[in-house]
């Protein structure tokens, strides 16, 4: 981090991104990336230097998630709070890091500033659920338990980064192998000394080439004594709890001994793998970089890839392997032999509707576009993707950035427009540098070019606000603006980016064109139901054996997806609900199982569907949880503009908020119903208008949840301030749950039954996930 | 012209009006609360809801254009109802009170604020006229009791109440003073939210400006207060009463939706002042979030103007850099104040004690 009087930086930022208005986003976009957060003195000289307005400098930046006015800790630690992270219990993992951190309530960064901790929509690999994202490492199935070991190895990965950047030559040229080890207060309260004295021991035995290193307290107290080997040329190794008679088997194996005798005994001495490593530490799942759910691959047979076609078997920026599958074919053929008009009859006659959640059809859009005469015209792809249980559109993004940009072409050419932006959110970066490269290697070879029509393409990255997602917050943002949406009409096809006629498509809808214009507007028809055409792409996601992303005709039922793509819920488990749609969309309820996904038919049961997102919620997951779960995503998520949404979720989300709390009152339930619907019908924006539907699916099918937890119980067993935890008969007195109760409610009582101190208990649930033999209940809480 | 249809009702109205002012131009009455003729629509309050057609949704009449042969219905139950919910909604967030607890506390209401003003400013006269407009009889004070609204009185829990009976004896005995044009008090109206109980922060946000130190006691008890005396009583006035009391859209728009104030409240958000300003008050409270003061403020040219700053439910009103209000808005001053539907910017009132803006 660079401390700021140092404003030339701000300076050069204007003189790269320009000075207008509409600059803004990304202007703050680069000041934060070179400072680590905005600071004041930034922003002023932005004020000072530029056409926009002081105003809109603190408006906008206070308006989006991604930007920050305060310097925050060195790493981000990102809890996944999406849905399938959520129904396995995200929540109770931020409370893990938070304990783990020292935060005091309402703190984000700890007191070193080493970490600040935050919450992230939907990292993509809901398959790991509960996952979390530190720096660059995605940690999977995290538990409150695992937590402290996740901090623990992400330190010791930083730290070994450094030893390598700072100091590059030194391995090679010393060539020589380095123990290190830790000689701080609790290492060597737990031993450490005997275990450097054994070292000492056995490298002058073994004549090994190697240096014995100390090293100061690395942060992971709770593994040590800790050793560390690294050597030239290799990726150094940690290992963890050693103990003196360890360490003769670590150093044979960096050091095997001559001849057949010695391997003979390296081999009988101590089998290392045995030994705790940074590679195997039990409960800790990295991921470094980028991970992400593949498709599932499996039944394919079901599967129809349209807009994810080749994904699995195509580099993504291998331009010549995608024209060699057919790739550009397509528009190709327009520049031939297909004028606008052409083209948007055959868009119209495949029945192709918008897959970012509305369904409107894609023709009619494009013919509106394509009638208004205007100087200058705009396509935008919306790639905004906030639903916290969806990722497709990253996924099409990053892995078919050619089938997007040509799709985008083919819908610049049928409406006149040669002007096209992909508007992608900020925490996809590395779609943002895929579409980016691609469309580099398009302009480089020519692609997007024909006689008297040439596009322009340009990428705008998101800040962090669900609601861009809606197509005029979308361009009010990319205009520099606060991200609020404005009532339609007018809607963006007659009036749009800068008041032009612009053309907004989502992502999924504008990767099924190129198929749809070189197969024919008919195969894609012959797909799907009667007024559901073509294939859509879920997020399957929750409690299914197999999660990821599926590509199906419409018209599957709920049910064929659970079972034959999902492979079923896991045994034992009863499938409860599927909701479907994310935020906007609703729970069906295992009894309406046989509805086909298409558009009208989820409308008609309560759901919608969105962007495709698909959660299987099986018995233990509690439906008020799940409708709250929602509702204060999109609670957080309003704009504020209109007073239904600002006002009225925040009410609805209190309601819900103390019946999940035992603290429901008698008539709730009917203030739910007088709420939600006035918030459904005065909304200025989808957003609101959409905001109930969680709440209402689920009170319509699951009255009965809702009335037991006004009685004080959560069937399901979830909510927190209506259970408790029990130690059954089963205790065997190993005191993992006393040693890790984050509360420390339970008394350390070896080969004894342990006992849960109900009044310092806060339902953390750590005692369950470590009790080796299950002896930890829940039950229902006795209404005090 | 495009003609359409409210209620039932024909009209023809210019190209590109939206349906509140055709609206308007019929006689029927919307609640508009952040619309303004010649602001750009805000779209916020949806206070003007009205059903087109046979649409399930509601939409905003202030920026609906009329298109030919539009079927309006402005007075449905169901919009009615609407519209209803909305306020009631701003009402859950909102801190003030309409009218000061002492009115309210009076059994005749009088306005009890108002007359202190007035003989602080030595109009007594006109103070006289406002306790006799409540049914006060000047004339035979024997049984006058202002106990409930001394009882009430904020500044009782700074200190002591403020001397209302003395001074309304004081009063009584000068009537024959000439009222000054202030004219006849407005009429008391019993739809009103109120602050409750505040909090010490609150409390100390009150007092600060009005005259320090307990009630003044007339040096001779048997002749009550002089003249010096009863003004220095009366400025120890907090002003409880809202400055919007009578000019505030939401208190109209409330009272005839007749909206029930506390209902959907859970926790009524804090009330502050802001006094920094030379020529008006910010209490942001009061802030329903129209975004009018912004575009006053942009108009004017101001360097800095007013901003939102936040999303959603925590979106406010902040200046920009979080300069002070003063530098923010220098010549919009007064066109914010006058522009904001309620008293969350407000001009600064000179009788007021301690409002006056000479330095
Ligand atoms: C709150 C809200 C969020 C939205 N988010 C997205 C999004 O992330 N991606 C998207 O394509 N459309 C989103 N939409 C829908 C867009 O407004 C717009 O309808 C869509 O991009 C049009 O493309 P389509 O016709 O291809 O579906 C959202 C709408 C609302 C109301
Ligand atoms: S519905 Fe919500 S998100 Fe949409 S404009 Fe209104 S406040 Fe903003
Ligand atoms: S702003 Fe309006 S509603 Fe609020 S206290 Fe003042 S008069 Fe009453
Ligand atoms: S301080 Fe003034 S306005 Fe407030 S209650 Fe007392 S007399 Fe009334
Ligand atoms: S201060 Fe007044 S004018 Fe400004 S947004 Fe609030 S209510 Fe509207
Ligand atoms: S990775 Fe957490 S919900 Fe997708
Ligand atoms: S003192 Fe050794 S790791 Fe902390
Ligand atoms: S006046 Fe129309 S929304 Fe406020």
């Amino acid at each position: 981090m660079i401390a700021p009087p140092d404003l030339e930086a701000v300076d050069r930022i204007v003189a790269d991104l320009g000075s207008t208005p509409s600059a803004l986003i990304p202007i703050l976009h680069a000041i934060q990336e070179h400072y680590g957060y905005l600071p004041a003195a930034a922003l002023r000289r932005l004020h000072e230097t530029t056409a926009i307005t002081a105003a809109a400098i603190t408006g906008v930046s206070t308006f989006y998630d991604h930007f920050e006015l305060e310097p925050s800790g060195q790493h981000r630690i990102s809890v996944c709070h999406g849905t399938a992270c959520h129904v396995k219990g995200a929540e109770l993992i931020t409370d893990a890091f938070g304990r783990q951190l020292q935060l005091a309530p309402g703190q984000h960064t700890d007191d070193r500033g080493l970490f600040t901790l935050g919450k992230v929509a939907c990292l993509g690999c809901c398959t790991l659920a509960p996952a979390v994202r530190i720096g660059d490492a995605t940690y999977g199935n995290v538990s409150a338990d695992t937590v402290e070991r996740v901090v623990g190895h992400f330190l010791s990965r930083e730290r070994r980064k450094e030893v390598r950047a700072a100091d590059p030559g030194t391995a090679a040229r010393r060539a020589q192998v380095e123990f290190r080890i830790g000689l701080d207060s609790c290492c060597v309260a737990a031993g450490t000394a005997d275990v450097h004295r054994a070292l000492q021991d056995e490298l002058r035995r073994a004549r090994a080439d190697a240096v014995i290193k100390q090293v100061g307290c690395v942060g992971m107290c709770h593994q040590v004594p800790m050793l560390e080997v690294v050597e030239p040329g290799r990726e150094p190794r940690l290992y963890a709890k050693v103990s003196a008679q360890d360490v003769r088997g670590i150093v044979r194996h960096h050091f095997p001994p001559a001849g057949v005798l010695g391997r003979l005994r390296s081999f009988l001495s101590r089998n290392i793998d045995d030994l705790l490593t940074d590679e195997n530490w039990p409960g800790v799942e990295r991921h470094v970089l980028e991970v992400r759910d593949r498709p599932v691959a499996d039944f394919l047979g079901r599967q129809r890839r349209i807009a994810t076609e080749h994904s699995t078997e195509l580099d993504p920026l291998d331009v010549d392997g995608y024209r060699a599958r057919g790739g550009f074919a397509a528009l190709r053929a327009c520049f031939d032999e297909l004028p606008p008009e052409a083209v948007i009859d055959i868009i119209d006659r495949s029945g192709l509707r918008g897959r970012g959640g509305g369904g409107y059809p894609t023709g009619t859009k494009w013919r509106i576009v394509h009638g208004v005469a205007a100087a200058r015209k705009f396509v935008i792809c919306n790639g905004d993707e906030g639903d916290p249980g969806a990722f497709m559109d990253r996924m099409i993004l990053e892995s078919v950035p050619f089938r997007v940009i040509e799709g985008l072409a083919i819908a610049a050419w049928a409406t006149g427009a040669r002007d096209g932006i992909f508007y992608i959110r900020a925490e996809y970066p590395h779609a943002v540098e895929r579409i980016r490269a691609a469309i580099a290697i398009c302009e480089e070879r020519g692609l997007l070019r024909h006689e008297g029509f040439e596009l322009r393409l340009e990428v705008a990255r998101g800040a962090g606000a669900f609601v861009c997602g809606e197509e005029t917050a979308l361009i009010a943002s990319l205009e520099g603006r606060r991200g609020m949406p404005r009532l339609r009409p007018p809607y963006p096809a007659m009036s749009g980016l800068h008041g032009m006629p612009t053309l907004v498509n989502n992502t999924e809808t504008l990767a099924m064109v190129p198929w749809i214009v070189r197969n024919g507007a008919e195969a894609f028809a012959a797909l799907g139901t009667a007024r559901s055409k073509g294939t859509k792409v879920f997020a399957l996601a929750g409690k299914v054996a197999r999660g990821g992303l599926v590509e199906v005709p419409m018209g599957m039922t709920i049910r064929e997806i659970i079972d034959e793509l999902g492979g079923g819920v896991a045994a034992g488990r009863t499938l409860k609900a599927v909701q479907i749609g994310g935020p906007s969309g609703g729970c069906v309820p295992a009894s309406l199982a046989d509805t086909p996904v298409d558009y009208e038919s989820l409308l008609e049961v309560g759901a919608m569907m969105g962007s495709g997102g698909f959660v299987v919620l099986d018995d233990t997951d509690c439906m008020v949880d799940v409708a709250r779960y929602f509702l204060h995503f999109t609670q957080t998520q309003s704009c504020g503009r209109c007073t239904p949404c600002r006002l009225g979720t925040r009410r609805l989300l209190e309601v819900l908020d103390r019946i999940r709390s035992g603290a429901g009152r008698a008539g709730d339930l009917e203030l739910i119903e007088e709420l939600a619907p006035h918030i459904r019908t005065n909304s200025l924006c989808g957003l609101g208008k959409s905001a109930p539907n969680p709440v209402l699916s689920t009170i319509r099918y699951f009255r009965d949840e809702y009335e037991a937890h006004l009685e004080g119980r959560c069937p399901a067993g979830r909510c927190q301030a209506l259970i408790s935890h029990v130690v059954t008969d089963a205790c065997i007195g190993c005191t993992l749950c006393a040693q890790h109760c984050s509360t420390e409610a339970i008394p350390m009582n070896p080969y004894r039954k342990h006992e849960i101190d109900q009044a310092r208990c806060n339902g953390c649930g750590v005692c369950k996930v470590v009790c080796p033999v299950d002896a930890v209940e829940v039950r229902a809480r006795c209404p005090s | 012209m495009p003609k359409l249809t409210i209620d039932g009702r024909e009209v023809t109205v210019p190209e590109g009006s939206s349906v509140l002012h055709a609206a308007r131009a019929l006689g029927v009455a919307i609640p508009s609360l952040c619309q303004r003729d010649g602001f750009e629509p805000s779209t916020s309050c949806m206070a003007c809801v009205v059903k087109i057609g046979s649409s399930p949704t509601l939409r905003p009449s202030c920026a609906t254009i009329v298109t030919e042969g539009m079927e309006v219905s402005s007075e449905l139950p169901e919009v009615r109802k609407a519209r209803r919910a909305s306020l009631e909604l701003l009402l859950s967030d909102h801190a003030g009170d309409c009218v000061a607890p002492c009115q309210l506390a009076d059994e005749r209401h009088a306005d009890l604020p108002r007359f202190l003003r007035q003989v602080a400013e030595g109009d007594l006269g006109g103070a006289a006229a406002t306790l006799t407009t409540a049914g006060i009889d000047l004339d035979d004070l024997d049984g006058l009791q202002v106990h409930r609204a001394e009882k009430a009185c904020r500044r009782g829990r700074n200190d002591e109440a403020v001397a209302l009976d003395r001074l309304i004896r004081y009063v009584a005995a000068h009537r024959d003073h000439p009222a000054d044009a202030a004219g006849a008090p407005p009429e008391y109206r019993a739809w009103s939210v109120r602050l409750g109980r505040m909090t010490e922060a609150e409390q100390a946000a009150l007092l600060a400006g009005a005259r320090p130190g307990a009630a003044v006691p007339p040096a001779d008890a048997a002749r009550g207060y002089t003249p010096d005396e009863a003004r220095a009583e009366a400025l120890r006035c907090l002003h409880c009463d809202c400055h919007a009391a009578h000019s505030c859209k939401l208190r109209d728009a409330c009272e005839e939706y007749d909206v029930p104030t506390a209902r959907l409240r859970s926790q009524r958000p804090a009330w502050a002042i802001d006094r920094s300003h030379p020529d008006i008050l910010h209490e942001p409270g009061k802030c329903i979030r129209c975004g009018l003061c912004l575009q006053a403020a942009e108009r004017a040219g101001e360097r800095f103007g007013i901003t939102f700053a936040g999303r959603g439910f925590d979106m406010s009103v902040q200046t920009p850099f979080g300069v002070p209000l003063a530098q923010a808005v220098a010549a919009a001053a007064a066109d914010c104040a006058d522009v904001c539907p309620t008293a969350a910017l407000s001009r600064r009132d000179a009788n007021r004690s301690g409002e006056s803006n000479a330095p």
